[in-house]
């Protein structure tokens, strides 16, 4: 007898899962749940998120244009009606290691808003497991009076939030913030019922406040709206509406809702008088009022601008109204089915009866095709009453069904009657909105800054440039190209993007100084491939943000939040100690024994240097970029990394010596920016990665000590750059 | 009912077309989901939640496409990341020598104990491997799909799969090539 590798095989796993097994009930049952319900159940800190978003919906009432509204970085937009307060200073507790600090508070007319952090909760006191009994109380307020006071909105994680609370009476200036337990933890884990006494004072005059102006809205509504074969405009109600337009420096903020819940809004797009798309983003800013989508642009642009939305509606036609006579016999069965194919004239449109069968709970299921745009229908038996039923479709697939539960499965001769049919358009909202009264770019307070390599007109030049690359520019890059895949497509290029080819889909690429290896992470972990050789090398190491030392034996990287040094073939895996344990980010090698990192903090992360060898560690300086992303220059010289201007709301790209000075302003931050800039192997050209409209990326080669800029001529973010 | 029949159903929300899918595929995914995770329960999980995503998400699924090897596809992936969910270091023993002996040594005997023995040692030696290789394995010689779509399904360049495959493909030359230049 001669088996096949399959046969073997199957006959090896059948020992082990026999042919009488069978998955189906288990999966019926778990469907017949309710996936969210369960979700927020076991996952306590989903929950505390999903209501903060919801009491960021919620809660919000709308601004009235006449107000005097700041905006405090990093606490959010305030109402400046009456005189601000703050924390007199931060406060913390420890207790059993466990450090909770408030960093600082903002008392305005509108809300009370508390910066916390908490540090040094040990891993194995926090849940790791679905459906375990976990904390999850949100801290509070309490007032002298008995007074509580409880969570309205804000943001944050474990480690770091800020959390909105209802305004405090202006003549209280002692209060205390209670918290039940700490998020996450297992019951009795950790220290319970924390509490610190919170003392106010009038905030100081040099605060940064943002200047906040409400901009009168004018709205031509409805400019235009069809359906998407673009014919037969149509007049239904624009779906949504702009609720708050804000000006902060030198963006403008636009905040709406959604009137129509049954309609799903997608595809939004901003185009300016001129026919030309803004790139516009989310809203960068904290403490916004509520809202169901909002965007972020520069406010010179040319007004009026367009809104559009596209979306999906839905309208059931009451009048419509067909019957069919069936005889289903006096004995159906469960399974049983009858293929008709019976068109039907209903509401001016015709669909097809496709078949009638019986399910198996006591009902029957009619089954549908043919019109695209239908998406549902009523139906019903004449002379019984159903218990229940259900059905529907997607729009676009041009199926749909419809059920009926009955307590007796009716029988014999039926009289079926077809009523309600439901239509699916997909339809195109537009909507102009001028701004009439932007805030003059003069009245912006962020601190001026010297002017940058690449500012948002030459960046605007260089996108629509299609020139080839003009400089000479030696070894390879990496480049991520999103190509639809869940993890982006590797490619090794020349630096102008010619002789391309895909090595690998994956992320976090780092060529080694020689260019001899690449090192990504895969779907499963960290990656070495010998480029010569073509040899893949898995190291069996979870893990991201690699960077290899200079001699190329050694790589640094982060994994679960830790810092860890590993030998290039995978063995000799070291953790680094660094204080405090809080999330770090990888930066670079100095030399073969320095390694440079960061370490979030309150606000930001600070970078240091440590020596492997002595364990000394040493204070660089603090960056504000969400993820502590840097990069130190092959030389070891510069170092490049995103931050924050003073006041200001997004991020430019810098460069500085290891020890900050000789700060120097590459992109200013108008110009939409990844946080990740390369350097090229000779440690004289920076790949600053911006963003455009529909998620490209667009490569930008700088020389940050000439200001010489130049587009690499393809799409992709640079991950990498060696010889 | 047909697979592409199935999908209908499942996308106007019927029951009855998953009901069909499990009913056809479950045993065969199973067993390559225990042949990854070498794990029963493990297993068991792994391809009751693969049905039940592909239930949720059937409004996506292009029903011109063939749907075994998508479910394959996605079985072996949440295969092997439950398997890295419980083992987030992985030894690297790329020795698939023993195997693959005793893969070749199986396909001819005669005697059911002797094949019954020599399954339990097959068994051993897959859990030689680590995750991602018997994935590979169990991709090629269990669901006998080609490199082109091993690659895909495991989201990696062809290449990667040339180099997991590389070291049993030197040592399995003379056995299985006269069968794989059939293909």
């Amino acid at each position: 007898m001669k088996h096949s590798h399959r046969t073997v095989l199957d006959n090896v796993a059948q020992q082990h899962i026999p042919d009488s097994i069978n998955l189906l009930p288990q999966i019926i049952q778990k469907l017949e749940r309710k996936p969210l319900k369960q979700s927020l159940r076991t996952r306590p800190a989903l929950v505390f998120l999903l209501l903060l978003l919801a009491l960021s919906i919620l809660s919000g009432v709308a601004y009235a244009v006449g107000r005097s509204l700041g905006y405090i970085p990093g606490v959010g937009v305030i109402e400046q009606d009456s005189p601000i307060r703050v924390l007199t200073e931060p406060v913390s507790l420890e207790r059993d290691g466990i450090v909770l600090t408030i960093t600082d508070a903002v008392l305005s007319s509108d809300k009370t808003t508390i910066l916390y952090a908490l540090e040094n909760v040990p891993w194995k006191l926090l849940s790791h497991q679905e459906g375990e009994q976990v904390c999850y109380e949100s801290p509070f307020l309490y007032l002298p009076d008995g007074e509580m006071l409880f969570l309205t909105g804000g943001g944050g994680n474990l480690q770091k939030a800020r959390l909105e609370y209802p305004p405090i009476p202006s003549d209280l200036d002692q209060i205390t913030f209670m918290l039940p337990c700490i998020m996450d933890t297992l019951p009795g884990a950790a220290p319970e019922n924390w509490s610190l006494g919170l003392h106010f004072k009038p905030a100081p005059p040099d605060m940064t406040v943002v200047p906040v102006v409400e901009i009168v809205s004018s709205t031509d509504t409805p400019t235009e709206t069809g359906n998407e074969n673009g014919t037969e405009p149509k007049t239904s109600e624009v779906p949504f509406a702009i609720t708050t337009a804000l000006s902060v420096d030198d963006q403008t903020i636009l905040l709406g809702t959604n009137l129509q819940q049954d309609t799903w809004l997608q595809n939004f797009h901003l185009i300016d008088a001129n026919g030309e798309e803004i790139y516009a983003i989310p809203p960068q800013i904290e403490g916004l009022p509520s809202y169901h989508w909002g965007f972020q642009f520069q406010s010179n642009q040319a007004y009026p601008l367009t809104i559009s939305f596209e979306g999906i509606s839905t309208t059931r036609i009451s009048d419509s109204k067909a019957e069919l006579e069936f005889d289903v016999g006096e004995n159906p069965q469960p399974g049983q089915e009858w293929v008709l194919n019976q068109p039907l004239e209903i509401g001016e449109r015709t669909i097809m009866l496709k078949s009638i069968q019986v399910d198996s709970r006591g009902g029957y299921e009619f089954n549908f095709d043919g019109d695209p745009d239908v998406t549902g229908i009523s139906v019903q038996i004449s002379g019984y009453t159903a218990l229940g039923g259900g059905g529907g479709g997607a729009y676009g697939f041009g199926y749909f069904s419809a059920s009926k539960a009955y307590e007796t499965l009716p029988t014999g001769q039926l009289n079926i009657v077809f009523s309600n049919l439901e239509i699916s358009t997909l339809e195109n909202w537009k909507v102009q909105w001028a701004s009439e009264n932007p805030l003059p770019a003069e009245e912006s307070i962020s601190t001026p800054e010297p002017e940058a390599c690449l500012t948002l007109d030459k960046w605007t030049q260089l996108k629509a440039q299609d020139e080839p690359l003009a400089f000479n520019l030696s070894g390879n890059i990496v480049a991520l190209v999103n190509e639809g895949e869940p993890l982006p497509s590797l490619y090794l290029s020349n630096p102008d993007g010619s002789d391309a080819q895909k090595i690998a889909t994956g992320a976090w690429p780092s060529l080694s100084h020689d260019g001899q290896y690449l090192a990504y992470r895969g779907d499963d972990g960290i990656y070495v491939i010998n480029l010569a050789s073509e040899e893949y090398i898995p190291l069996g190491i979870d893990g991201y943000g690699m960077i290899w030392s200079p001699d190329d034996t050694r790589m640094m990287f982060i994994s679960a939040s830790d810092l860890y040094v590993v030998n290039a073939d995978g063995s000799g895996l070291q953790q680094i100690n660094t204080e405090p344990t809080q999330l770090t980010s990888s930066i670079g090698w100095l030399d073969n024994q320095t390694i440079v990192y960061g370490i979030m903090s309150i606000d930001g992360f600070n970078l240091q240097k440590q020596n492997l060898q002595s364990g000394e560690t040493t204070d660089l300086f603090k960056i504000d970029n969400k993820a502590g992303y840097g990069s130190v220059s092959p030389d070891g010289q510069w170092i490049v990394f995103a931050d924050r201007i003073s006041a200001g709301v997004n991020w430019g790209i810098f460069i500085s010596h290891l020890d900050g000075s000789d700060r120097k302003l590459i992109a200013e931050p108008r110009v939409p920016t990844a946080f990740i800039s390369i350097w090229s192997p000779d440690s004289r050209w920076l790949v600053v990665n911006t963003l455009a409209t529909g998620d490209s990326e667009t490569p930008i080669l700088v020389n940050p000590f000439t200001c010489e800029t130049a587009r690499l001529g393809f799409y992709g973010m640079v991950g990498a750059w060696g010889w | 009912m047909d697979d592409q029949e199935a999908i209908r159903q499942m996308k106007n929300g019927k029951i009855s077309g998953l009901e069909n899918l499990v009913n056809k595929y479950q045993i065969k995914a199973l067993r390559a989901a225990f042949l990854v995770t070498h794990d029963e329960a493990l297993a068991e999980d792994v391809v009751q939640d693969t049905f039940i995503r592909f239930y949720q998400r059937v409004k996506h699924f292009d029903e011109n496409r063939s749907v075994e090897p998508y479910l394959m596809r996605s079985m072996v992936n949440a295969a092997l990341n439950a398997v890295h969910r419980d083992r987030k270091m992985i030894s690297l023993d790329r020795d698939l020598a023993q195997f693959e002996g005793l893969l070749t040594q199986a396909t001819s005997v005669e005697s059911q104990v002797e094949f019954k023995q020599l399954s339990e040692k097959i068994l051993a030696s897959l859990s030689q491997l680590t995750p991602r290789q018997r994935a590979v394995i169990v991709q090629r010689y269990y669901l006998e799909m080609s490199e082109a779509e091993m690659a895909q399904a495991l989201d990696i360049a062809p290449g990667t799969v040339k180099w997991l495959l590389h070291a049993a493909r030197n040592r399995l030359r003379d056995i299985f090539g006269a069968e794989r230049s059939k293909k």
